[in-house]
């Protein structure tokens, strides 16, 4: 079985987070509206949870492949701001997820399809 | 939220993966991968019926309110094309501490109604301040 290894995405973009709002139909203010993030206590607009997992997903994928995966079941921790770039570290069950400050952005539990049978 | 949305079916229906919603999907995230890593989440659950509907389904306040959790199970990646018929229920509003939480479940199931993929999202909500 492969073995994962460290990965770190590129930088997340507002271009980026403002396409996945299109892909996946959410405008949820809080992604795309500084004024609105701001009312809430942040300091910008904030990546879409599912597109921060999608992007950790993503950098599993690339390692083992997509049919290799039978569940991804994520705990979010801080908000992603544009410009994080995530890094997966392998954990004992799945991965450790960081951003460039070392903050824990998310943990994940994988499970592989092989593990199944 | 509303306690009282417990149990409520907010959506169901039938969605076709519309390739072309796969493309924006594989745009957005942006990778040599991302094609295949869209085959997997071609869906956020919670908002199949769209994010208005999940607000006011669940009375949620945007501004303090955080995905905290997200499980994805598979039985297969989407396949492009294909017409799945998909559900979205509120499985579980609570109160712990302070905040509230709310636990959605969607199913994807294929024309034969075999499961392609569930979703378990969580949400918090922040007490006001």
């Amino acid at each position: 079985m492969t073995q994962l290894t460290t990965a770190t995405s590129e930088p997340i973009s507002r271009v980026q987070i403002a396409r996945y709002a299109g892909a996946v139909g959410d405008f949820n203010p809080i992604h795309l509206d500084d004024a609105f993030a701001a009312k809430a206590g942040l300091p910008s607009v904030i990546a879409h949870g599912p597109l921060t997992l999608a992007l950790i997903l993503d950098l599993i994928v690339a390692q083992i492949g997509a049919e290799a995966l039978s569940s991804f079941d994520a705990r979010l921790r801080a908000p992603v701001f544009p410009g994080d770039q995530l890094t997966v570290v392998p954990s004992e069950d799945g991965v450790e997820v960081r951003n460039a400050s070392d903050v824990v952005v998310a943990t994940v539990t994988l499970s592989r399809r092989s593990e199944n049978g | 939220m509303d306690l009282g949305s417990k149990g409520e079916l907010v959506y169901e229906g039938d969605l076709r993966v519309e390739p072309l919603k796969l493309a924006e999907l594989e745009a957005a995230i942006g990778t040599p991968t991302s094609g295949a890593t869209a085959s997997l989440v071609a869906w956020f659950g919670a908002t199949i019926g769209g994010d208005e509907r999940l607000v006011e389904a669940l009375g949620m306040d945007l501004r303090r309110a955080l995905l905290s959790g997200h499980r994805y199970e598979w039985q297969r990646p989407f396949r492009a094309g294909e017409t799945v018929h998909a559900s979205l229920k509120i499985a579980d509003v609570y109160e712990k501490g302070t905040n509230q939480f709310a636990v959605l479940i969607a199913e994807f199931r294929d024309s034969a109604d075999e499961l392609i993929q569930s979703q378990h999202t969580t949400f918090i909500e922040r007490t006001a301040t």
